[in-house]
């Protein structure tokens, strides 16, 4: 009888242990993903986007991007101008077709993405720095109800 | 002695099922305007109204809009074709699409130019004498030109700006025809290739590199007791492979199926001038994939010159 509630209690101990790890992991990861939303290797930058209008599938939708130095900054400053060009694109998920917005730097690190035109259902946004031949993007998912 | 009358009606039939369904993504190739009997030209107008009711997804099935979102396009479709030689024809295409989009509050609409197809035509298997079982042949060669705008080069809300494919394309094809009494019979097979373009941009260069494509028909009609009326019914199955892209993007997209299906009332006016009425529904056959889903209703006038 001892022995099996001694077991009991090892057992629960290693399931609360190992359980709290892992949700130690995922916050870990979470607040990763929130002070780096999309990371760009090639200039150790980070960037966030902040939708001004929309998104939406029925008016044309705008967002900022910014970007910063990866562990010296953050969405809200110091914000640096990437090296490399900085460009953004469209591309439904389901079928991938693709659109160019306009894109134009409104101040240091931070650009306007306008003229989006999307359609109902699932969309990547893509951010692409290039330099040269050297091309880095990262996306962000939007999924507009139809 | 071959039914000219019947002839003229089953050919009728082919020029609408092949007018564009889905401008937007899927679509079919474009179908030349046939010169069937002893004329020398003819002159095809289409006027066609259709109304989005769903789309079929990628995975297949059927998923139907909103009440709220309205998008219907209107087609004028004028179709010239003239013999070169005896066995040889050319004909050209030219669609004007006006398409719109309303989802509650908001709408969109646009109109302009489809994309032009340009035609050439031979007549292989002629019948010039009564055969039981030989059909008559009609062979084709058409260019697409992409003169209107594609999904890729939309501006508007809704990409109702969208007309076209966006491609150069290719298609090759043939059309046989059966009568039998009262009875006509029609099998269509098509092949089609569209070629590669390049968009480019600050971002750099986006290469489309679109797929082979094919599409059939499948029809009969009858003209009770030797009429001037004919009623018929078609289907029509049409594949598109995915679009891949390179550069700026690499990836592949999806392809598309659509199966059309559609049932037509003729008159011949006279021996010149005939009308038709179709109604052509893409949901009556639910294994249509990645295509929006259109009912449309459209009304042909058809003129001749003899020889």
């Amino acid at each position: 009888m001892k022995v099996s509630v001694s077991f009991n209690i090892v057992l629960a101990a290693f399931f609360w242990v190992s359980g709290c790890g892992q949700k130690g992991e995922e916050l870990g990861l979470k607040a990763e993903t929130r002070s780096c939303p999309l990371y760009f290797p090639s200039e150790n930058l980070c960037a966030e986007i902040s939708w001004l209008k929309g998104p939406s599938a029925d008016s044309p939708s705008q967002f900022a991007v910014f970007f910063w130095n990866k562990g010296t900054g953050s969405a809200t400053g110091p914000l640096i101008d990437p090296i490399s060009q900085v460009g953004a694109f469209l591309r439904m998920s389901c079928c991938g077709s693709i659109s160019f917005p306009k894109i134009e730097k409104t101040s240091m690190g931070t650009y306007s993405v306008s003229e989006i035109r999307f359609t109902p259902g699932n969309w990547e946004v893509y951010i692409q720095l290039k330099n040269g031949e050297q091309v880095d993007k990262q996306f962000v998912k939007v999924q507009l109800d139809d | 002695m071959i039914n000219r009358k019947l002839l003229f009606f089953a050919l009728l039939f082919h020029l609408q099922n092949f007018s564009p369904a889905a401008p937007c993504c899927g679509g079919t190739a474009n179908i030349p305007s046939l010169i069937s009997g002893d004329d020398s030209s003819q002159f095809t107008a289409t006027f066609s109204s259709g109304r989005t009711v769903a789309e079929a997804p990628v995975d297949g099935g059927v998923k139907y809009r909103k009440d709220n979102d309205r998008e219907s396009s209107q087609t004028l479709r004028l179709d010239g074709a003239m013999l070169l030689s005896d066995r040889t024809q050319a004909s050209i295409s030219l669609p004007f699409i006006r398409k719109s989009r309303s989802r509650g509050n908001t709408s969109s609409d646009s109109m302009g130019l489809g994309d032009v197809g340009l035609n050439l035509g031979y007549e292989a298997l002629p019948e010039w004498s009564y055969n039981s079982w030989q059909p008559r042949a009609l062979c084709f060669v058409s260019a697409t030109l992409p003169t209107g705008r594609s999904l890729y080069d939309a501006k508007e809300l809704y990409n109702v700006d969208s007309r076209g494919r966006g491609f150069w394309t290719l298609s090759s094809g043939v059309l046989f025809l059966k009568m039998l009494g009262n009875w006509d019979f029609s099998l269509l097979l098509e092949g089609h290739r569209s070629f590669s373009r390049e968009i480019e941009n600050d971002l750099g260069i986006l290469k489309l590199i679109p797929g082979w494509g094919g599409s059939g028909l499948l029809a009969l009609g009858v003209s009770p007791g030797a009429g001037d009326l004919r009623l018929g019914l078609s289907l029509s199955p049409s594949f598109e492979q995915a679009t891949q892209t390179e550069g700026v993007f690499s990836g592949k997209g999806e392809s598309t199926k659509l199966w059309t299906a559609a049932a037509q009332i003729s008159y011949l006016v006279d021996r010149a001038h005939s009308l038709s009425l179709v109604y052509s529904d893409q949901l009556a056959i639910q294994v249509s994939k990645n295509v929006p889903l259109n009912r449309t209703l459209a009304l042909l006038f058809q003129t001749r010159w003899e020889r």
